[in-house]
């Protein structure tokens, strides 16, 4: 039922982003619908993959606030993405061989693995939720920190500035359609190889006595989630920047609706994931009085702040956290 | 020790420790170990409060870095990957980590992991199906499965994890204090359903508390004590004033007619 009715939201949105913009739709042709339809698919990709790396980390966390956004993934794949920038900007041209398409990504992936490997091995002896909470949420900062010192850095060059302050607020016009549709085979496998995993993240939500008792190999499926979880996460950082909150807010939402078994939520979160982007896509273009657009990553952020306080509040009081 | 053990019954063993000790920390939680368990036998460890029966139950289920030998079935249970050793053992905790609301069929479903069912898009297949079902019978709990595990009684969720260990079709079940949480038709539901187990061949493992209990449902009982086995041996050698007063510091009348047992 209820990806049926998310899938129906999703053409709604399709259609919505399709038809609006700046321009009358009389004027539109098909150089427009192009750019809308880049813009349009990159939201998809990006949400979708948010939802899911959501729903891997907060499964092998066994923690539904340990989301890419919330514990330093997410400005992680920013930072590194942001560091492969820059480096392609300063090397001669005779040596940047491998295309910025490709700089991005893979710097955006060596961050998501870098802040997943340090949240992992500080949180390994204190793997409460709180202590999971606490050290992403450290980790956001400093590597957010790090960020805003090379974006000062940058502003030198006005245009390595401007593209650095869109990728940092989140934004999903810059997205030409090569980087698109390299991500389009990145998702995907992304989605079938957490829906893959989803049966022992399953098991393991009791614990890792009984989950070893079960069967489940869990250094395993902590390996392969892990690192499904940074390429998720990378690529929705290299199409849509710093866009937060999605990976908190959708997982969670349809939890509560449909249950946490993994295998549907991974599906139904590829879907909410998707409608959840791309309605705020509309509303950043809709929204904003006057000509230009209100940042993608603020109209998360309005969404997404509110409901973590009000989950964390409801998690406190089930006496869960 | 083995030295004690005059009634193994005959058949290969289905699991076999010897010389196994557990640490934690710097504390040995148990030292020198050794017991066996055939095809359809029964036997059940007691002890005080600390004298090492969770960790031996976790031990013989592979799930503790012990040495000494462990063998299940004839093989190093060390030697095992986790999905042969989940077809071989089933072990039951005495409460679950689980805290996500799970259907109580989602968590009975966890036990055909080890069969790979549930492989198609979250669907069971027949045998799995029946396989769940039969374990929910088994414990009288077919009336939950639609119920979320966390809004179970400790009781109920108690039967429903032993409902996910008999969904693995395992033939050697430890069981960790299973009857700590049942109410008494359940206790005696449950020694019932240990027994008829053990006639089909299986091997059982149990740690519990009540030497009432310990006497009704084991073949065979080992007592320990701060980590060592003190006495092994049929229910009447075990739980007998000498032993009890030992392990327990209390004196004890075997027989005295307290405690209940089931009418026949």
């Amino acid at each position: 039922m209820i990806p049926i009715a998310l899938s129906a939201l999703l053409v709604l949105a399709c259609v919505l982003s399709l038809g609006i913009g700046p321009l009358r739709w009389e004027h539109v042709d098909h150089h427009v619908l192009m750019l809308r339809g880049t813009r349009l698919a990159a939201g998809v990709l990006a949400g979708a993959s948010l939802a899911v790396a959501g729903v891997l980390m907060q499964g092998l966390f066994r923690n539904p606030l340990a989301s890419p956004s919330v514990a330093g993934v997410t400005a992680g794949a920013g930072l590194g993405a942001q560091c492969a920038f820059i480096a392609y900007g300063l090397m001669p041209p005779a040596l940047a061989l491998v295309p910025i398409e490709l700089w991005l990504p893979l710097g955006g992936f060596a961050g998501a693995g870098v802040a997943l490997a340090t949240l992992t091995t500080l949180a390994r002896r204190n793997a409460d939720l709180t202590s999971v909470l606490l050290i992403g949420m450290v980790l956001s900062i400093l590597f957010s920190s790090i960020a805003g010192y090379l974006l000062a850095h940058g502003s030198d060059s006005y245009q390595l500035g401007r593209a650095l302050i869109a990728f940092s607020l989140g934004a999903l016009d810059s997205s030409s359609p090569a980087p698109v549709a390299m991500a389009v085979p990145v998702v995907v496998a992304g989605v079938i190889a957490a829906w893959c995993w989803g049966r022992p993240l399953d098991l393991a939500l009791s614990g890792a006595t009984e989950a070893a008792s079960l069967g489940v190999d869990l250094a395993r499926v902590r390996r392969w989630t892990l690192a499904w979880t940074a390429l998720l996460a990378a690529t929705s950082v290299v199409l849509g920047g710093g866009v937060g909150f999605v990976c908190l807010v959708v997982p969670n939402a349809l939890r509560a609706a449909q249950g946490p078994a993994h295998r549907p939520l991974v599906l139904a979160s590829a879907l909410g994931g998707a409608v959840f982007l791309t309605f705020a896509d509309v509303c950043a273009r809709a929204c904003h009085p006057g000509p230009g657009e209100i940042p993608l990553g603020v109209i998360t952020g309005l969404v997404g702040a509110p409901f973590f306080l009000w989950f964390f509040r409801r998690e406190r009081q089930a006496g869960r956290m | 020790m083995g030295t004690q053990d005059h009634s193994i019954p005959a058949g290969k063993p289905r699991l076999s420790m010897s010389g196994v000790s557990v640490r934690r920390g710097a504390r040995e939680v148990l030292a020198g170990i050794g017991l066996t368990i055939a095809p359809g036998e029964v036997v059940v460890v007691i002890g005080p409060n600390g004298s090492g029966k969770s960790s031996l139950v976790m031990a013989a289920a592979g799930l503790l870095p012990a040495s000494g030998v462990i063998d299940i079935e004839g093989r190093a249970i060390a030697a095992l990957d986790p999905l042969e050793r989940a077809r071989l053992i089933a072990y039951v905790p005495q409460r679950s980590e689980l805290m996500a609301p799970l259907l109580v069929r989602e968590v009975v479903a966890m036990g055909r992991y080890v069969h790979g069912d549930g492989g198609n898009l979250g669907t069971l297949g027949t045998t799995a199906t029946a396989a769940i079902v039969d374990a929910l019978t088994a414990v009288d709990a077919v009336a939950l499965a639609q119920r979320r595990f966390t809004e179970l009684s400790g009781g109920e969720a108690q039967r429903v994890l032993l409902a996910r260990a008999l969904a693995t079709g395992a033939d050697t079940l430890l069981l960790d204090e299973p009857t700590s949480a049942l109410d008494v038709a359940h206790r005696l539901a449950l020694a019932r359903m240990v027994r008829t187990l053990a006639c089909r061949g299986k091997a059982v493992l149990i740690a519990v508390h009540d030497l009432t209990e310990a006497a009704a449902v084991g073949d065979r009982v080992i007592l320990l004590s701060a980590g060592r086995v003190l006495k092994t041996g049929t229910p009447t050698e075990v739980i007998a004033p000498g032993p009890v007063r030992e392990a327990y510091g209390i004196d004890v009348i075997a027989g005295g007619g307290y405690g209940y047992r089931e009418r026949p």
